[in-house]
């Protein structure tokens, strides 16, 4: 189970350039005055929302088609563009918008992909198809797009990320709490206080550094959580699944339930010091751990075939059987629960 | 007559020359022999092999050969069956399985092991890559690690006779270079025919590191198109893009514009085409694969590549 950490990072590296191109300073014309703490809301019909946050005190605009009619409305706090379509659009229409950093933005195109500096306040950004890119985000981040990829630099509070349909999710390092859901594409995130919740339909899930507790899944693909500090549930329909645990203190809740369909390894490594009550299920025999483990009665899969005497060929026809073992690590402690249909189950520990 | 009853009736007929049948059974399949002219050979054929049993039999004491002919009788119905088989290949099975001893289901045993041998043989093949199945890069588990799932009973009679199918199960493991042809085999097959998505997400992973080849991105392409799979077709996807210039690459990215349910793929197999917007035929493909677009991106999309034409 290998992820591309050099990809990772070369992506966050082209994803600045991309995003320093995108930004070079366009003539704009100064429109409404906006204050420090102020809402810049767009509404638009199609085209990519380019916004640059370098600006002072107003939020200048402009928008590079005729087939679109756009008005800005000045209000004490907050400035709104809201767009309409003339005509048919052709080609797709670029939003050049400038503001302060410091402004909340509520970004909506139709269609159309999404591109936003730094910015220190909030950012709700949605997009009816199209990539989203987004710099350092210090205020509360919510991203959807029907259907693209969305990649993020850091964060700094809580963040929801969607891709209704395929799309790779990216994020940074994100100092409060993550929620991402992807139809299908591979989530990767830097580091994370807390992992709420992690979907994807089919992709790899990489968490490389985890404060607290992670609750994932995915249809098909690894998931691979380098350091969790607290609780994790994890399951993948085949996949394996890689965890690190390092927890700050030995104590509090630290259940791991990691579950893998179909022929997917589980690997766990533990601190030495930790307490667990341990106990792994799987049909294969394949457990390794550096905690002793007792085999339990054994109890047959539910979807295994009658039990029936070995033929003469030495057939294993009741391989199907599912192997129930347990442990206690330092004399028992938060339940570890490792569930593999087919794969092999690895425990390791570590000081 | 009807094929049913004379099925029914020839398999009464080894009971028949065993006295096993009852007196109204014994009747009824003496009065059907009269008139089924086929059942009447079977029933002379059965009793000719009969008598030379018997004949065997107390020629060596209950020491039982097998005369010359009836082995040849046996090996072609042994190749029969191994055609039927081939003709099923995921399948085996158990034809005629009885408790019941008689030199007749001796026979049976015998014929039902040598068909298991052809089985395992059968099955041994189907592992094989390029006929390499003794490469010694191949580890092979022992047959006590082989194991038998998905068991289903095909049929069953009254008289203990039973067919059962299932999946006969062999671990395999390879140890090479990606260069290896047959690594590269072992992975296409593993993308083509694995069961498990993650294992064929993972295949797409790690044949992406040696995309150039050919069957390589011939196996992608398969896998685009047909893949259950979004991840496993966005994975893909993702690898074939710089390989948009090939014919076969261009045309599968327009078939999944055309046909993909997930939206996200669409718009990046329509990303991948962007260089071909000036390429007449591809334009009009587009234009075509995208008048019932539900997506307003791609619709978008569409538009500009058709519109960037000269």
């Amino acid at each position: 189970m290998k992820f591309k950490n050099e990809n990772f990072k070369n992506t966050i590296v082209s994803s600045a350039f991309f995003l320093s191109f995108l930004l070079t300073p366009t003539i704009l014309h100064a429109r409404c005055p906006i204050p420090s703490g102020g809402t810049l809301e767009v509404r638009a019909p199609a085209g990519n929302l380019i916004i640059d946050t370098s600006g002072t005190d107003s939020v200048d605009w402009d928008v590079n088609s005729k087939q679109i009619a756009a008005q800005e409305i000045c209000k004490r706090d907050t400035v709104r563009i809201e767009g309409s379509a003339t005509g048919p659009i052709r080609p797709i229409p670029d939003w050049h918008i400038k503001v302060p950093r410091n402004v909340i933005l509520d970004l909506v195109t139709q269609a159309g992909s999404i591109t936003i500096g730094q910015s220190d306040g909030k950012v709700n950004a949605r997009t009816g198809g199209g990539d989203v890119f987004i710099g350092n985000i210090r205020g509360e981040t919510s991203i959807f797009t029907e259907a693209g990829n969305i990649q993020a630099g850091d964060i700094g509070s809580n963040v929801a990320v969607k891709s209704n349909q395929a799309g790779n999710l990216i994020l940074g390092n994100v100092n409060g709490e993550v929620t991402a859901w992807t139809q299908a594409g591979d989530i990767t995130v830097a580091s994370a206080m807390r992992v709420l919740n992690m979907v994807t339909g089919g992709g790899n899930i990489l968490v490389k550094r985890l404060m607290g507790s992670f609750k994932g899944r995915n249809e098909a693909g690894n998931i691979r959580i380098e350091q969790a500090g607290s609780w994790v549930e994890a399951s993948t329909g085949s996949g394996n699944i890689y965890l690190r645990m390092v927890p700050d203190r030995t104590t509090g809740d630290l259940h791991v339930n990691l579950q893998t369909g179909g022929n997917g390894d589980i690997t766990l490594l533990l601190p030495k010091g930790m307490k667990a009550d341990i106990q792994t299920t799987s049909t294969g025999k394949q457990v390794q751990s550096e905690v002793p483990l007792i085999p339990q009665i054994s109890r047959r899969d539910f979807q295994s075939p009658p039990t029936l005497p070995s033929p003469r060929s030495g057939l294993n026809i009741a391989a199907q059987r599912t192997e129930v073992m347990s442990g206690q690590l330092n004399g028992g402690g938060s339940p570890v629960k490792l569930h593999t249909s087919l794969g092999k189950i690895e425990i390791k520990l570590f000081n | 007559m009807n094929r049913m009853e004379c099925k029914e009736y020839q398999e009464r007929i080894v009971l028949f020359l065993y006295n096993e049948l009852s007196e109204r059974d014994q009747t009824e399949l003496e009065t059907h022999l009269q008139q089924c002219t086929s059942c009447n050979q079977s029933f002379e054929s059965e009793k000719s092999f009969h008598a030379v049993l018997d004949e065997e039999l107390s020629a060596e004491n209950g020491l039982w050969n097998v005369p010359s002919d009836l082995l040849v009788e046996a090996r072609r119905e042994l190749a029969n069956e191994l055609d039927r088989i081939e003709r099923k290949k995921s399948w085996w099975r158990l034809p005629a399985v009885s408790v019941a001893f008689s030199p007749m289901r001796l026979l049976e045993w015998t014929t039902l092991v040598a068909v298991g041998m052809a089985v395992g043989v059968f099955f041994n093949s189907s592992y094989r890559v390029g006929g390499t199945s003794t490469d010694p890069r191949i580890i092979k588990a022992s047959t006590e690690q082989e194991s038998i799932s998905n068991l289903k009973v095909v049929s069953s009679d009254a008289m203990g006779n039973v067919e059962i199918a299932g999946s006969l199960i062999r671990p395999l493991h390879f140890k090479g270079n990606l260069q290896d042809d047959l690594a590269q085999q072992l992975l296409v097959g593993a993308l083509r025919n694995g069961q498990n998505p993650g294992a064929r997400l993972n295949a797409v992973e790690v044949l992406a590191r040696d995309s150039e080849k050919r069957v390589v991105q011939q196996a992608l392409v398969d896998t685009l198109i047909d893949d259950d799979n979004r991840g496993v077709r966005l994975k893909a996807l993702q690898i074939l893009k710089p390989f948009a210039n090939d014919p076969t690459v261009r045309s599968a990215l327009l078939n999944v514009l055309a046909n993909d349910e997930d939206a996200g793929i669409r718009r990046q197999a329509i990303d991948a085409l962007k260089d071909f917007a000036k390429d007449d035929s591809v334009a009009k493909s587009v234009q075509e694969s995208t008048k019932n677009e539900d997506n307003p991106r791609i619709r978008l999309d569409a538009i500009q590549f058709v519109g960037t034409r000269p």
